[in-house]
């Protein structure tokens, strides 16, 4: 019998936070009826008030999830889509409530959702996909977008007229890239293939990794998404913050929260700064042996 | 619960919440030493209530939930010098109404075994908490009515007031726990409160203090005291250092 967790953590980087600006990275998690959902959000700092913004997009992906979770009560290959209406139908009727301009919803967004039976990544943005197993090895999928701009999904009529622009007015240019990396126990991190080029239409259209119930019973522990943030910590290869973050020494109640606190403290203390806000959710899988 | 020791003094047990069983990112870890000997018989029932109202507070504060708390009594009744009414748990699972006894004074005082097991589990389950990435500071109350009896080198105590330092030295070189405050609380302590304070010093705790004659007034306000300077070391877990807010009188 599997059984599933969740927790999630968000921080200000030091640049937002001297100079007076919010958090705009968020993250959300839960388990519900058996499912779990995780949610990150990284709102463009160039944009409006994106810290709400993030906040909008991950609130109502994960309020999508859980009506379609609930009406369809499975995730194939077309979840996505319909996930992606439905939220954007929330999305519109929160922007006109609030009276929101469109640059204010500027943030990626990057999910999970996983049940027994498997699920998936999605990724629109840009960000870190990990999956951590139970004999400590690591697979690390890095998203980025050419010249750090990446797509948001609520971009529509001119504002996606204008992303296209900036890519080179072409959806088959190569704006967006993968990068995979392996680690297997104590060894070094290893590079798996060459990085991959997607265009630009399939980065509009976002990513999806998806989870096999096959998977998850092949000692799958965790499944963690990162906002860049993760990326940019001072004198610290991504990598290595990656494995920070995800080595939790316990996994009751806020586990994924406690690490990451203790993990920037402890980076602070070495003069390792957070140049970006950064976000995190994390599912954990537990398998519970059946006694025959 | 599982049981700790405090070194490696096999005599020196505590009982703790399984760190698996937390949930929260953060603990304030709280030690309780009620002076349970002889001498305090004329007040034992106000004393009492003073616990059951402390912690019955500290239920209310809006920190509640992050914090463990421990109460210990002492004597030379008991075994080693202490007896643990109850180890390291949420309050939560805390009702001091029926899980506090009213108390049977007697016996001489293991001031100085009560100090250490008090600090020393603190420290202990603190050191735990912090290598298991929980952000972790303490307090720790001390209420007495006399000094270390029969005095040395007669004394009933195990451990010596340096001791109960180089545990406390250990704490703050070894960055064990964020900030651990220790005090010791007199009640009906006018006769021995020079001897309380040298013992304060010899043993490296931060405050001594003095609530006077052990009237249902002072014994209230002593209670108050434990509940608002637990939630003020509460509060400041995270800021790296101990509360400023501790009143240095009751």
């Amino acid at each position: 019998m599997i059984s599933l967790y969740t927790d999630h953590y968000f921080h200000i980087g030091d640049t937002h936070l001297t100079a007076g600006k919010p958090c705009q990275d968020y993250a959300i998690s839960s388990v519900n009826n058996n499912a779990a959902f995780a949610v990150v959000s990284d709102g463009c700092s160039k944009g409006g008030h994106t810290d709400i913004g993030s906040r909008l997009i991950a609130l109502s992906t994960i309020n999508a999830l859980y009506e379609h979770w609930t009406k369809i009560g499975e995730f194939n290959e077309n979840a996505s889509q319909k996930i992606a209406l439905h939220q954007e139908i929330k999305l519109s009727a929160i922007q006109e409530i609030l009276g929101l301009k469109l640059n204010d919803m500027y943030a990626t967004c990057l999910y999970a959702c996983i049940t027994s039976k498997g699920g998936f990544i999605f990724m629109q943005g840009d960000g870190v996909i990990v999956l951590k197993y139970k004999d400590e090895s690591l697979a690390l999928h890095r998203y980025e977008w050419m010249d750090n701009t990446p797509f948001y999904p609520v971009y529509r009529n001119e504002a996606l007229t204008n992303f296209i622009q900036l890519h080179g007015n072409d959806l088959q240019n190569l704006r967006f890239n993968q990068e995979i990396w392996i680690k297997k126990g104590e060894e070094d991190f290893q590079q798996s293939g060459e990085k991959i080029n997607f265009t630009l239409s399939q980065g509009i259209q976002g990513i999806t990794v998806y989870i096999s119930e096959e998977c998850l019973n092949q000692e799958l522990e965790f499944i963690g998404i990162f906002s860049d943030g993760v990326c940019q910590i001072q004198d610290v290869d991504w990598k290595d913050a990656v494995v920070n973050f995800m080595s939790f020494k316990n996994t009751a109640g806020e586990f994924a929260k406690r690490r990451m606190i203790m993990g920037i403290k402890n980076f602070k203390q070495e003069g390792k700064k957070l140049l970006d806000d950064i976000a995190y959710a994390v599912v954990r899988i537990e398998i519970e042996k059946e006694v025959s | 619960m599982e049981i700790g020791k405090i070194g490696n003094m096999q005599s020196f047990q505590f009982s703790s919440t399984r760190i698996d069983q937390l949930g929260a990112t953060e603990y304030t870890l709280v030690a309780i030493a009620v002076d349970e000997t002889g001498s305090v018989a004329g007040f034992a029932d106000d004393l009492h209530k003073a616990l059951v109202t402390a912690v019955e507070a500290c239920k209310k504060s809006p920190r509640s939930d992050n914090l463990l708390v421990r109460v210990i009594k002492f004597s030379t009744r008991f075994p080693n010098g202490v007896e643990e009414i109850h180890g390291f748990k949420s309050l939560a699972e805390i009702d001091p109404k029926s899980d506090y006894p009213m108390l049977d004074p007697g016996g001489q005082t293991p001031l100085y075994d009560a100090s250490f097991s008090a600090i020393g589990a603190i420290i202990a389950y603190g050191e735990e908490l912090t290598k298991n990435d929980f952000l972790t500071n303490g307090i720790v109350y001390i209420i007495t009515d006399g000094v270390e009896y029969p005095p040395p080198p007669n004394n009933p105590s195990t451990v010596t007031p340096g001791m109960i330092k180089r545990e406390i030295d250990r704490s703050v070189s070894g960055e064990l726990l964020e900030s651990c405050i220790t005090i010791l609380i007199g009640i009906n302590t006018a006769s021995c409160a020079n001897e309380l304070s040298a013992f304060k010093n010899a043993a490296g705790i931060d405050q001594y203090i003095d609530v006077g004659e052990a009237t249902k007034g002072k014994l209230a306000k002593l209670a108050a005291f434990v509940s608002q300077s637990t939630s003020s070391q509460s509060q400041a877990i995270g800021t790296g250092g101990a509360s400023r807010q501790i009143s240095a009188t009751i």
